[in-house]
This record gives C-alpha cells, structure tokens and sequence, in this order.
C-alpha cells in the first residue's frame, strides 16, 4: 500500500482508539467497563491472527494455548517467584513466542485440517499439563492472588497504549516486504517460494510473532482478572478468536479491534435476552459467515463511502487501489 | 561457458516417467527454445530445473555449479527466474505489489527495521520502488502501475509476471508458453520485449507452441517428446528433423 | 502381563474406539464428498446424545424406536444444515477457510443450544443391557461394551453394504474423487452433498446415542470427544473408510493403555503426541487417501 493509505489506516486506528480513551471520562459502569476492557485485551489475540491468518493463511485453532501460556507464565513467575510484574511482562510474551516457535514449526509442510488440528492439539497439551500441575499452575483450582502491573484506569490506558502500538507494528509489517511475503505464501505458495521467499521460515515468523502478541494479551488476561483458571482457555476460546477475525475482515487492522470490541460484547448486549442469549449469539456469528463475503466491517466502510446504493456486480471489488 | 546444462535428467512419479535422461544446455546470452507436443514433460522438466520437484535421477548445473535438489527459492537466489503457464499472481494486489514481489530475495532489511522503519529499511524501500518503475517501464506495464491486478486482461498479466521475474535481476529466465493466450499484438510485444531481455545479457529457456516465436527469437532449440529429447539444434535444422515431423504430425502413412 | 489384562484393555478400548471411528467416519465422508474438514462432528455426536434422552429417557419411548427416530431427526438436521448453509457457501465459492471456520462457529451454538434446551448438568441413559457388569475370569465386561461392538460391527456391515451395492453408495464412492480445490465443490450436485451431511449425522447420532452410558452427557462433551475424533481419521488417514475404523480404535485404545500403565490425567497428552507424530512424519495416515496439487 502506498504510504498515504497507510497512514490513513493507522489514522483509523488512532481514532478508534482515541475515542476508547475517552470513553471513561463519559463515565462507564464498572461490569461493562470490564467487558470493555477485555475486549481491548482481545484486540491482540485478533491482531495475531489478522497477522497468521489474514496475512499468511495460516488457520490456527490454538490461540488460547498461546495465550495460556503467556498467561500463566507472568502468573507463576509472580506468584510463585516473587517477580516483578513488568518482568513477568517482558518473560511471559517470550515464553509464548518459544512455543509458537514448537507450534509454529510443522506448518511448512502442514495444510488446511492437518494444520488446523496440530494447532489444537499443542493448545490441548499446554490446557492439559496446565490442569495437572497443581504445584504450580493450581491445577483446577486456580492460579490466585496475581499481582498487576497496574488496575483500573492506569492499567485500562497502559492496555490502549500497547494496542496501539501493537496495531502500528502489524501496519508497518503489512505494508513491508515481509508482509507482502506472507500475503504471497497466502495466495500461492508455490510462487512465492519461486520467487525467493523462504515460505518454511516466513511461515515460522508468522507463527511465532502472532504468539509473542497473544502472549501479551493473556498478560492483560491476568491483570485483569488477577486470578487464572485453565477453563478460560479451551478450544471455545480459540474458536471465538477466530470468528472475531473474519468478521473484522481477516486481514484488516481496524476491522480486527472494531470486531474484538463488538464480539466480547455481544453477550452482554444481549444480557436482555436472558437464557437464550449465547444461541442468538452464536447464530448471528454464523450468519456472518455465511454472509462473510458481503458483511464485514471492510466491506461496510466501502459501502458507505459510496453515493449510490451497491448493485451486486460493484460489491466485494474497487476499481482502483487506495493510492 | 555453458549457463545451465542438465545431465541426464529424470522425473518419475509412480511408474510415469515424465522427464526421460535429458541432457539440456542454455548458453550465456541465448535463447534456448524447448519445445514438443502437449504432455511432452517440457513444464516438468522446468520445474525440476527450479527446484519445485526433486530429480528422480541425473543432474542440474547452473554457472557450473549443481543446483539439483534445492529448493525453489535457493534457485531463485542463485540466479534464476521464471514464469508459470497457468498464470501464478497476487491477484488481488497491484501491478505494483506483484512486480515488487520479484524483488524479495535481494531485501535485506529485517523485521527489527519494519517495526522501527528504520533510515536502512526507508533507503531500499526507496530503491525498490525505483526498481519497479525501472522495470515496469522496460516491460511498457508503468501506466498500469496501481491497477488491481485482476482487473488486467489475460496478455496483460502474462507480462506482469514477466516483469516480476525481472525484478530479481536474474541470470537466467524460464519461460512457460509466455505467448499462449496472446493475441497477435500482444504477442509482437512479447518477441520484441523478449529479444530487448537477451541483449541485456539475461539468457532464456523458452517453453513455446508459438513456432513463429520460437524461429524468430532462439539461438536454438530442444525437442521433446514423451519426456525425451528427440532432436536439438537450430531451429531450422529441427524442423527439418524427420523425428521432429512425427512428434508433432504422426506417421501419417496408410493403415494396415 | 495377563492375556486377562489384554483382553480387558481390547475390551475397554475398542468401547470408546468405535464411537471415536464413527466420528471419524462422518468426517471422512464429508471431506470425501466437499472436501470440507467437519469440526463440529464431536458436538453433532452429543446432540445425538441428547436427542436420544428425550426420546428414551424423557418421553420413555422404547429403544429400537428411540434409536430409529434419534437418528432420523439427526439425519434430517444433516440434510437441512447441508441444504441451508454449507451447501450455499460452497457454491458461492467461499474462500474454504471461512467454510471451515463456519463448521466451528457451529459448535459454539450446538454447545449453546444444548446447554439451553437440556440446562448443564450431567445426564445419562442406559443400553438395552443394563449396568451391571459381567465378569469373565479377571476381567470386567460393562454390558455397554458389548453392545458398542455390536452396533457398530452391524453398523459397518450395513455401509459396506451400502456403498458396494446401492447406486447411492457407488455415487459417493465415486465423488471420493475428492476435489483438492474449493472452486470445484460446485460441481457436485446439492443432493449428493446433501445426503453425505444426512448420513454423517446419522453417524453423529448412532455415536452419541452408544456414549451416553459410557460418559455421561454435558454440553460441553463434543469439545472433549473431538480432538480424539480428528486423531482418530487422521491417523487412520483421512477420507478412507478402513482408516476411520482403524485410527478410532488406535485411539481407543491407546487411552485405556496410557491411562492404565502412566499417569491416567496425561493420558490426552500421550494421544496428541502420537497424533502430532503422524502430522509430522505420515500426515496422510496409515490408510492415505490424499491426491496431491498439480503444479
């Protein structure tokens, strides 16, 4: 992308993000200040994947191990080590990027459900010995007492700062050789490799960057909740992620964070419908899919910006490239 | 000094031997055409040259060197480019973005100087964006420059990929029926194009049906049939090969 | 170690390993017909679970029947998810990862949809033959064991029946020429399609109705079941038949050895171990039934 629409979509971001940070100062109830503030920690999980699977193509069902591990390693270390909570913050992402890396290092051979299920399995293995080592992770009964780096609203803007940093950075990887490379593995692997691009590496990259974010992310995780159970990281975890993904428009930043926000939400949105609220959740979320290639939030700025209203033949295509 | 020689070239898969003990050589600054009747292993062939096969047997040498066995974008960065005869493009990015896409292997910027964007990673952006304007122009493709690249006709993306495989400034350039699906301006642009690609001293291995092309444009050429080579020469000395004749034609005689 | 000890692990093994092979069944023939890997196959076998305690537990209707109805209801269910939504995405031309993506979206509502219909706690039904276990020598035979064998070993006969002789059967045999790329899917007619859902469901149904004695039924169930599952067909190698019934029992069996003979709690991790041993070294498992992409 040429650099005026770069910076037009890190504008974007900037001003979803400015307008988060004013959101308390209008004054928010204190649970849904939470939902906010989880669907802000979500913002990186779904950047991971706009990184893994909007820009490389690589299906992973296996984030919320990721984010377990970075989770539960800034917990251990500072519950059971007596650690700084900004150490646990720099040791914890690089934790999850060493198993992004075991994760990550299959995919150059593996394709589609064979990929998709290795991602599970390791997610599984890591929930797992999670659950059995009671010693030190608590096992099912939790991880207590955690300290924060920081909470309420200091931690709420240190969350906003690092979101925005983290939109940049996926921004400028997008827009760079290295992004077109993976969006080249995407499309075609067999050609991108016919021109240089060391799919086996660039693949490995993909997986261990998007695991160094989701590893943050469940450092907020556990800010937040300052306690860790291994139920919050299971294969449902992983699935939502995912979802939020294609609804943000798999590759698109802004969409991702609009989509985190709107999908933590969603069940709290529907509060009103009491039982039967996860169900018209959850058939929303598949009438999105169904309906992926027209509704999603890319897709919707393009409607907007136009004067008259889309015919079928003008949808899901522009003319010319954002220059 | 020969560019590329392979000796004794053989692909198998299963019991099917596409590519049959062919002994192939491009010289520096020629055109080598390859041609033979549909099925002949010609693509084969070039694939196992680029290293997206692995040869069953025999040998691949490029500037002297054995290149058999490695992988596609070690051959890419040794010196070798090529083209796909099924169109292989980003198709939804531009011209721009698929012919940058060529230059991958001669980046050198790290992922620390895209996240810093750093003065070294500013610099050869700089230098690569120059690059493709340099070759978008050499190809004629610079007014298409940010056009979505599946908005372009079919001849169109034909040069786009040559373009792209410019773009690593390679010593060598495999082509795969560049011409098929061309109409005859567009294919006039591609012979002039091509011949403007050899004086600049870049040898091809031209993969062609288009035998007008092919007489016009190589210093030699290389039959195949059933995965072996069945004659070589000029081109006037193979289409006057009784081998080449009944490749393409038949026996033709009467039946029993 | 006893000949008694073997025969009680086989026993126990081929118990859960059979339903794991009727999972993995399902998946196969979808991907055999669409080239679309069903996750939800895992939470489509525990709605079968459910719908069978309705109809046996809540409504008291008898077996055979309950069985048949169970089945028929799921089977019905395949055929309208298929005709309502999978079939249109395919034929829209979909990038087949939101397809897929759309199998996992579907376990968040079968989840969902059981725990508002049939609420959270655990509950169960028993087979014809009752609880109480038999015992031959050393070894302990739940009747449910004997029964799962059963079902299933009928169950196979009848599809191997099927798809060697009825025209049904030979034209999905023969669409297992397996598109590799999703642009093909839309040469496949809806009603082929369609069926394949039906019995992969039916499939679902049969397995969910033969764990409920075994596990009892919570909502969250086919997240449990559905790794094993995919161990399961990829081991044996995905889109093969054999290999289905082959990689549930490995499966199956393997759980019962590592939990009997290491920590029982790692008995997972042991599994998906061997499982992400196979991605590495054989991903097309040990029946393979994969075509690979012309370059």
């Amino acid at each position: 992308m040429s650099r005026l629409a770069y910076l037009k979509r890190i504008g974007l971001a900037q001003g979803i993000l400015l307008v988060l940070a004013l959101i308390p100062l209008i004054g928010v109830p204190a649970y849904q200040f939470y939902v906010l503030e989880r669907g802000l920690q979500n913002v990186l999980v779904v950047l991971s994947l706009v990184i893994l699977l909007g820009y490389t193509g690589q299906l992973s069902l296996g984030q919320a191990g990721l984010v377990a591990v970075g989770a539960y390693t800034y917990g251990i270390l500072c519950v059971n080590y007596g650690l700084s909570p900004w150490l646990g913050l720099v040791a914890a992402p690089l934790a999850a990027g060493l198993v992004g890396v075991v994760v990550g290092f299959p995919s150059f051979k593996l394709k589609g459900p064979f990929l998709v299920v290795n991602t599970l399995a390791f997610s599984e293995i890591v929930r797992i010995l999670i659950l059995n080592n009671e010693k030190v992770t608590g096992g099912p009964f939790g991880l207590n007492r955690i300290p924060a780096i920081a909470t309420g609203l200091p931690l709420y803007y240190f969350m906003l700062v690092v979101a925005f940093l983290a939109a940049v950075a996926t921004l400028r990887l997008s827009r760079s050789h290295i992004g077109l490379a993976l969006k080249a593995i995407r499309e075609d692997e067999v050609a991108a490799e016919a021109m240089g691009v060391h799919v086996r590496n660039y693949k490995l990259l993909a997986f261990v960057i998007s695991a160094v974010l989701a590893g943050v992310s469940g450092v907020f995780f556990a800010n937040l909740a300052g306690y860790l159970n291994p139920d919050s990281f299971t294969i449902n975890e992983s699935s939502t992620y995912l979802l939020m993904v294609v609804l943000g428009g798999m590759d698109n930043v802004a969409g991702g964070i609009l989509s985190s926000l709107t999908v933590t939400s969603l069940p709290e949105a529907l509060r009103f419908m009491a039982r039967s609220r996860m169900v018209v959740y959850s058939l929303i979320l598949l009438l999105v899919l169904r309906y992926s290639n027209v509704l999603n939030l890319a897709n919707l700025k393009r409607m907007l910006r136009r004067r008259h209203p889309p015919t079928y033949a003008s949808m899901g295509g522009q003319n010319k490239v954002n220059r | 000094m020969s560019l590329l020689t392979t000796t004794q070239l053989t692909k198998r898969f299963g019991g099917i031997v596409a590519v049959n003990q062919v002994d192939l050589n491009v010289g520096s600054g020629e055109i080598c055409g390859l041609i033979g009747p549909n099925g002949s292993g010609k693509t084969t062939l070039v694939n196992v040259i680029t290293g997206i096969y692995k040869p069953t047997a025999g040998e691949v040498a490029f500037e002297g060197r054995p290149i058999h066995g490695r992988t596609p974008h070690e051959i890419c960065a040794l010196g070798i480019g090529r083209t796909f005869q099924n169109i292989r493009l980003l198709l939804a990015l531009s011209v721009f973005d698929n012919v940058r896409l060529g230059g991958h292997i001669h980046t050198g910027s790290r992922l620390w100087d895209v996240l810093l964007q750093t003065g070294r990673l500013r610099r050869e952006e700089k230098e690569v964006a120059d690059r493709i304007d340099e070759v978008l122009d050499f190809t004629g493709l610079r007014q298409y420059r940010d056009e979505l690249t599946r908005n372009l006709p079919y001849g169109r993306r034909k040069i786009v990929e040559v373009a792209r495989a410019l773009m690593a400034r390679p010593k060598l350039l495999v082509l795969d029926e560049p011409a098929a699906g061309l109409n005859s301006s567009e294919k006039g642009n591609l012979m002039t194009l091509l011949s403007r690609v050899r004086d600049t001293g870049i040898s091809i291995l031209l993969i062609e049906h288009e035998m007008a092309m092919v007489e016009a444009l190589s210093n030699r050429v290389c039959v195949l049939n059933y995965g072996k080579k069945i004659s070589q020469g000029s081109f006037a000395e193979i289409q006057r090969d009784a081998a080449v004749v009944e490749a393409y034609l038949g026996t033709g005689g009467s039946h029993a | 170690m006893g000949f008694e000890a073997i025969l009680q692990i086989l026993i126990q093994g081929l118990n859960m390993g059979l339903i794991y092979a009727l999972a993995a069944l399902g998946i196969s023939l979808i991907w055999n017909a669409t080239g679309l890997f069903n996750f939800a196959q895992g939470d489509l076998l525990t709605v079968g679970g459910y719908v069978m305690l309705s109809t046996f537990s809540h409504w008291a209707l008898p077996y055979p029947f309950a069985f048949l109805l169970t089945c028929a209801v799921m089977g019905l269910a395949g055929y309208l998810l298929s005709q309502g939504y999978f079939f249109p995405m395919f034929s829209q031309g979909l990038h087949p990862d939101i397809i897929v993506i759309g199998t996992i979206a579907l376990t968040v509502l079968v989840q969902n949809g059981i725990l508002l219909l049939w609420g959270p706690q655990a509950q169960r039904f028993s087979t014809p033959l009752g609880d109480s276990p038999v015992h031959v020598g050393q070894v302990i035979i739940m009747p449910y064991y004997l029964w799962n064998i059963v079902i299933v070993v009928v169950l196979v006969a009848l599809l191997q029946v099927f798809f060697k002789k009825s025209i049904l059967g030979i034209a999905m045999r023969a669409v297992a020429q397996r598109p590799v790329t999703a642009s093909l899917m839309g040469v496949r007619t809806n009603h082929l399609v369609a069926l394949t859902f039906l019995l992969a469901t039916g499939l679902a149904a049969v397995g969910g109705i033969l764990i409920a004695p075994v596990i009892p039924l919570i909502p969250e169930m086919g997240g449990l079941v559905a790794l094993k599952a995919f161990a399961a067909v990829l081991i044996g190698g995905l889109g093969s038949f054999a290999g289905a019934l082959i990689g549930g029992a490995i499966v199956g069996i393997a759980e019962v050895v590592f939990a009997t003979l290491v920590v029982s709690t790692y008995k997972d991790v042991f599994i998906f171990a061997i499982l992400i041993a196979f991605l590495l070294v054989r991903p097309r498992g040990i029946f393979s039934a994969e075509i690979s992409e012309k370059v």
